[in-house]
């Protein structure tokens, strides 16, 4: 097996301990963090005591648990560990690529006050890396922090904003809520719940309690009466409440839809929400995407295309910051090498299901992986 | 050594209803070997061996190519190769019929369709702090249909019986599980979603992709359907599977 010398110098030069993560992963762990639609990808392998390990399917959720029993938390200085190593994947269809390959990478780990000078670093530690090994990918950038300050920013009516902000890492997902929005389906809503509008929470919870009781249907399900009577609530509200404004629906759509250089697509977005969704979150979030954007510039000679996309989000629901992708257009199919993003939830629900979880609530956590082979395959002749 | 070999199920009601269809179609099998048979033929079908297996074994046995064909569940042979690859069902046979439902506590007055469940998974895991459980014997049938409702914010639990006892003792918080009557919900307080249907299973004649088709197969099995069919009908699933294998 070649190691990637060029990405494992770039990143010890910066700072990154190399660690060595176990292969086997609990599976539980991984579903719960990133999602069931792990589940068609991952390796499992049953334990003698009925439960199942995985063969990790990426490195990020075990370079975290790896983060998470070290005394770097006791500074209040970011640290950065660097990895390579084998996933493994499995293939969904002919087109899915190997199942098993090596990545190579680093995440981060840093005080939210940290975070502005960090950020473009890190990315500028990605293309760096894929330099070192004589490759010069293209960079398409993305914000799922700018994507939910503007959803906040629309001032959406009950729960829409929600479902969008959950729909946004699926493919298509957010496409079809702003589909939905525009043409809302006439909600079916049970009558109790136009009983308890209005009511105070404690009220509402009582009126679900005797509605059981009066049809000896026991509470099952680990859900609380005032949880059942909340979203009673949220449903009446949301049925009887008026519908999402098309102007907001299409400034969304519009703002999603913009791929180009990242001034001008920060520009373009700023323009848009100009009109009447400027909110301080939006600003800052917008500010922010642009500085990170400005500095990476002085950090890193700037590849010879650099798109910024706000629907780019990497098929991932943890991200919940800046995101990023290295791509090599001639590889074709496989032109993705790599990127990766900030993932500050993803770290903090770690910590809090770990045994020796740390309270990390003020750090945050980003990083990236890279596919050594294609990175490989992609070196200037 | 028989031309192909055909299973069905080795007890309870499928068994029952497998022999009398059988028996109908003129395909009675020799009650030689006392009442509990696990090898037996077809006196009309001779160059057929017929198995007595359980039902998850047909569906292993099929799935890997060592029987040629077999009677079960459409439920549990979906399970097992969801996208129909390497197992092909050929006909329906009208007995063993149950719903694979999406079903959540009754007590969840504010969940009654997909749309809610995708909602209340969301709810859940913010105030929970964990992604909400799905107990489940039909993981791959459960995962298909989550996703293409758009759901993903939940965990699958794999469940090993009694499945629908799972939201009544905290195991899982809603199931994914067979019902015929729906008495076995009711009792358990649960109440299937409006468009929670994940499928109408019932038991079917099913064939392996992977099994040795020579042609002293293919004819065997011809014979087999041909019986099955009414007055000879033509059975267009299985002239598909032949093309495929012929090809």
């Amino acid at each position: 097996m070649t190691h990637a010398h060029g990405i494992s110098e770039t990143l010890a030069a910066r700072g990154a301990v190399a660690i060595d993560p176990p292969v086997l992963q609990p599976a539980h762990l991984y579903f719960e963090l990133a999602g069931e639609d792990l589940r068609k990808r991952a390796f499992l392998v049953p334990e003698a005591d009925g439960s199942d390990l995985c063969l990790r399917p990426d490195m990020t959720i075990p370079v975290c648990r790896e983060a998470l029993v070290r005394n770097e938390w006791l500074t209040d200085k970011p640290f950065a560990l660097a990895y390579e190593g084998q996933v493994f994947r499995r293939r969904t269809d002919a087109t899915s690529g190997a199942a098993e390959f090596m990545q190579a990478g680093a995440e981060w780990f840093f005080p939210r006050a940290a975070a502005a000078e960090l950020e473009p670093q890190i990315i500028a530690a990605a293309i760096d890396s894929a330099r070192a090994e004589d490759a010069d990918p293209d960079l398409k950038l993305g914000d799922v922090g700018v994507f939910r300050a503007l959803v906040q920013a629309a001032d959406l009516p009950a729960s829409w904003d929600e479902k969008l902000i959950r729909a946004f890492a699926r493919p298509g997902g957010a496409a079809a809520v702003l589909e939905e929005m525009a043409n809302p389906a006439p909600a079916k809503v049970p009558a109790l719940a136009y009983e308890l509008v209005g009511e105070p929470l404690e009220r509402a919870e009582e009126k679900v309690a005797d509605a059981l009781r009066a049809q000896n249907i026991p509470l099952t399900g680990g859900r609380s009466y005032a949880e059942i009577a909340a979203r009673l609530q949220a449903q009446a509200a949301h049925a009887k409440g008026p519908k999402p404004d098309p102007h907001c629906v299409n400034v969304i759509a519009g703002a999603l839809s913009i791929e180009d250089e990242p001034e001008q697509a920060l520009a373009g977005i700023f323009k848009l929400a100009l009109q009447d969704m400027r909110t301080p979150g939006l600003d800052a979030a917008l500010d922010a995407a642009t500085d990170r954007w400005q500095a990476l510039r002085r950090l890193a000679r700037p590849p010879k295309q650099t798109r910024f996309s706000l629907s780019l989000g990497r098929g991932l629901a943890y991200y919940d910051g800046f995101v990023f992708e290295l791509e090599a257009p001639k590889l074709g199919t496989r032109a993705a090498l790599g990127g990766g993003g900030r993932y500050d939830g993803l770290i903090h629900a770690l910590a809090r299901r770990e045994k020796n979880g740390r309270n990390v609530s003020s750090w945050g956590a980003a990083g990236f992986a890279l596919r050594t082979k294609r990175i490989a395959d992609a070196s200037e002749p | 050594m028989s031309a192909l070999v055909f299973a069905i199920p080795s007890k309870g009601r499928l068994q029952e209803q497998t022999l009398e269809m059988l028996a109908r179609s003129g395909l009675a099998i020799a009650q030689d070997g006392g009442v509990r048979l696990y090898g037996a033929r077809i006196p009309n079908l001779p160059e057929a061996e017929v198995r007595l297996m359980a039902s998850a074994e047909i569906v292993t046995a099929l799935r890997d190519g060592e029987i040629h064909a077999g009677v079960t569940g459409a439920d549990v042979l979906s399970e097992a190769d969801p996208e129909h690859t390497r197992i092909a069902l050929i006909k329906p046979l009208g007995f063993g019929h149950a719903d694979l439902v999406v079903c959540a506590p009754m007590s969840w007055l504010d969940c009654t369709t997909m749309a809610d469940l995708a909602a209340v998974c969301a709810d859940f895991h913010l105030r929970h702090h964990r992604r909400l459980r799905v107990a489940t014997k039909y993981i791959a049938l459960a995962h298909q249909f989550f996703d293409a409702h758009g759901l993903d914010d939940y965990r699958l639990i794999e469940s090993a019986g009694a499945t629908e006892g799972a939201p009544a003792n905290g195991a899982a918080e809603v199931i994914v599980d067979i019902t015929t009557t729906g008495q076995t919900l009711k009792d358990n307080f649960l109440r299937p979603l409006e468009d929670g249907l994940i499928l109408k299973s019932e038991a079917n004649l099913a064939v392996s992709r992977g099994a040795d088709w020579d042609d002293a197969a293919l004819s065997c099995f011809a014979r087999l359907i041909a019986a099955l069919e009414e007055k000879n009908a033509p059975n267009p699933a299985f002239d598909a599977f032949i093309k495929g294998v012929t090809a």
